[in-house]
């Protein structure tokens, strides 16, 4: 036992730092995917040919493509056309347009389900355009997005683990590093998985209060006077 | 472009390509078929009536679904020689790919489950059918057909999933161009290539599922009662 | 009414092949059935009626135990089902096995038809007969084929179920009761989910079992089916056995109050073509 607990010790601040480096870049990366994604599923509902069909293959390629793949082109890819980038941003970019592409999605399905009729509701009193997307679109979007996009989270969360390959010294990094140096194998990776576990959770379960929380307008027994 | 398939070497290259493609595809069905296997009796239990077995299949799911496959990769890899077994690593990333899609299609057939009318569960035990002859002519083959769309849908999840058994020495796709490459110094070209492969899988296996899924709902229209 | 009945004579001889006895179940508050207990003798036609809500499905379901029970037993064939004594002599649920075999001498058809739409309606009937009586596949085949001929369905013996109509699905569901070759058939409202022009045929295939003999136990709103063709009329009231007796007498003559208040509508537009020739009157009934 006092073996596992020097081993913490020692390995403690790298630990803490695989961590802190996981957290940022899932949050950092989702960022972007989201930012990025709601561009595109924008672009798919309401843009002309012109603008679908690049997007589309985009989707369809950063869906269809494992993203070990895409970090790999990109890592080591990048250096053969001038585009040298450090383990974290190539991470990062890595992250951000994989997501990008599935939260294109998920927007373009949200877009999608929004009843024409409120639409033609709010052009026919003459709201502006922004008015129409803040106090129309977006709160009905944002209703029907998030149990999808809260999937897709921790999907980016699991996910931030495929980085270490690419040597960014996230969590899994760390930990694979300290197993290699120290021939324990099972024990540092099971209380990993403990700890993926742990987190993924907590955020399924913050994501279901959001929905709760979200969806207030949705259910009839909420509705004022009906 | 004519340079690409014209010198023998490079030749070479394109067939180890596509023999580690052939890899990627053994590996991914072998971990769809074991996964399929372990996903219908953590599926019952996840419908059971005794809480202790309700409790253990909701958390068999919850866990395989909440670590990051890598880190399941990596457990197995290095826990299977700790219990004596020394597998060859295909076998060994099969089992990890299987135990963790069988996660997510025990969601899936629990979907197909659910959407069967009870009363067909009634007919059968009225006419004397056990537990087990009601699951097995009943129940599954309408769960399968209910949720096929879903399971081919994780088909194609875990081809792409499967890109991570590369990390514990599979000569799948990723890792035969990770050696190509070493070779060959021509990144771009060949880890594009076996992306390219994995999208044109990928499409097959869309076609495929649609193809599928037609059939099993040949003269079998939707329950409209 | 049915050939070779033998009438009150041979109902003293035989044992009852259905015998219910103070059958009790409550949901906490809710009283669903209280102490109800009949027989059914073989040959018998015995229909349930009531309102909805009375708890004729549940009592129904009690016979074969796909509804379990607080208080009271149900004999089929003289031999107790769903419950047995523990050591100690507690009342404890049978094993599964010994469910499963008597239930293989009743037979059910259902409001909702339940069959099984994954296969044709030839496997729809045979299949039991393979799995539960252990005949064989091409035997099993011959006998289904048989019996869907019988309620005229055999040119529909590779359709899938839902493609047929409603009046020919629950034709087939009858057929699958028959092909086993029941001791009883229960029946759970066979008619109440058909659009009212399909109801005629199931009633006729119906009437034909009863004129053949077949033991037969009816929840049903068809009045005029329950007058014409039962043995014998349970009226059930929120649990509650009300009044039982000839359909004469519990239409016309009723002892109680409550059943001379349910029937009366049905009774008053009815009465009249009770008397009338075969063939005139309407089928359906409309309480």
């Amino acid at each position: 036992m006092s073996a596992e607990l020097s081993l913490i010790t020692t390995y403690g601040p790298q630990l803490l730092e695989g961590f802190r480096l996981t957290v940022l870049i899932w949050l950092l990366g989702s960022a972007l995917a989201v930012t990025l994604g709601f561009v595109l599923g924008l672009a798919l509902s309401a843009g002309g040919p012109a603008l679908t069909l690049p997007v589309r293959a985009y989707v369809e390629f950063f869906r269809g493509t494992p993203l070990l793949a895409q970090l790999f082109l990109a890592y080591y890819g990048g250096p053969s056309i001038g585009i040298t980038l450090d383990a974290f941003t190539v991470g990062l970019c890595g992250l951000g347009l994989y997501g990008a592409a599935y939260f294109a999605e998920i927007f373009r399905a949200g877009f999608a389900s929004i009843p024409a009729g409120q639409l033609e509701a709010a052009r026919s009193f003459s709201l502006s355009r922004r008015a129409r997307i803040r106090y129309i679109i977006l709160p009905q979007l944002l209703v029907l997005a998030v149990p999808a996009s809260t999937n897709l989270l921790i999907i980016l969360l699991k996910d931030t683990a495929i980085l270490s390959i690419v040597t960014v010294p996230e969590l899994t990094f760390q930990v694979t590093g300290m197993t290699l140096e120290t021939f324990t194998f099972v024990e540092p990776f099971a209380a990993l998985a403990a700890f993926y576990w742990a987190l993924t959770e907590l955020v399924a379960f913050l994501g279901r209060r959001a929905e709760l929380r979200l969806g207030v307008y949705l259910r009839p027994e909420m509705r004022g006077a009906e | 472009m004519s340079a690409f398939f014209g010198t023998s070497p490079l030749s070479q290259s394109v067939a180890i390509l596509l023999i580690g493609a052939g890899t990627t595809i053994a590996v991914s069905l072998a971990g769809n078929a074991l996964g399929l296997l372990i996903a219908v009796p953590v599926c019952f239990m996840r419908l059971s009536q005794a809480r202790a077995a309700r409790a253990m299949g909701i958390a068999y799911v919850s866990f395989f679904r909440g670590v990051p496959l890598l880190v399941q990769l990596l457990i197995v890899y290095y826990f299977l020689p700790a219990l004596g077994l020394d597998l060859p690593p295909f076998v060994a990333a099969a089992i990890g790919l299987g135990v963790c899609t069988a996660a997510y299609q025990a969601e899936n057939l629990r979907g197909g489950f659910l959407i069967i009318p009870k009363g067909q569960n009634d007919a059968a035990r009225a006419f004397g059918y056990t537990g087990v002859q009601t699951r097995r002519y009943i129940l599954i083959p309408q769960a399968l057909r209910a949720a096929a769309p879903t399971l081919i849908n994780e088909m194609i999840l875990i081809l792409k999933a499967s890109s991570l058994v590369s990390v514990v020495g599979v000569e799948d796709l990723m890792r035969v161009s990770q050696n190509i490459v070493a070779r060959d110094l021509r990144p771009i070209r060949w880890y594009m290539a076996a992306a390219v492969i994995y999208l044109v899988i990928n499409l097959a296996l869309a076609l495929l599922g649609r193809a599928a899924e037609r059939r099993l709902s040949a003269g079998y229209a939707r329950v409209t009662l | 009414m049915r050939e070779g009945m033998a009438g009150a004579g041979q109902s003293l001889e035989a044992p009852p092949l259905i015998e219910v006895a103070n059958v009790s179940k409550w949901f906490g508050a809710h009283r669903v059935l209280s102490a109800v207990s009949f027989a059914v003798r073989r040959s018998e036609v015995v229909c349930i009626i009531g309102p909805s809500g009375s708890g004729k499905s549940t009592l129904l379901r009690c016979i074969n135990f796909l509804e379990e029970y607080q208080e009271g037993d149900v004999y089929v064939r003289g031999k107790l089902i769903g419950y047995a004594s523990d050591a100690l002599g507690r009342r404890i649920r049978d094993k599964e096995r010994n469910v499963e075999r008597l239930r293989r001498d009743i037979a059910m058809v259902f409001q909702q038809f339940n069959l099984w739409p994954h296969m044709t309606v030839l496997d729809n009937v045979a299949q039991p007969l393979i799995l539960v009586h252990r005949k064989r596949p091409r035997e099993a085949r011959e006998l289904a084929r048989q019996v869907l001929e019988k309620v005229g369905l055999a040119a529909k013996i590779d359709e899938y179920p839902l493609r047929l109509s409603g009046g020919q699905q629950q034709r087939v569901g009858i057929a699958r009761a028959l092909a086993v070759e029941p001791a009883v058939i229960l029946f759970d409202e066979p008619t109440s989910s058909l659009d009212p022009e399909l109801i005629g045929e199931v009633l006729q295939v119906m009437k034909e079992l009863a004129r053949e003999g077949m033991t037969m136990v009816i929840v049903t709103h068809e009045m005029h089916f329950a007058a014409e063709v039962a043995d014998r009329v349970i009226f059930l009231d929120h649990g509650v056995k009300v009044e039982e007796g000839p359909p004469k007498e519990l239409f016309f003559s009723p002892k109680s109050e409550r059943t001379r208040r349910f029937l009366e509508t049905w009774v008053e537009r009815n009465s009249l073509f009770l008397d009338r020739p075969a063939g005139g009157a309407q089928m359906n009934s409309v309480v």
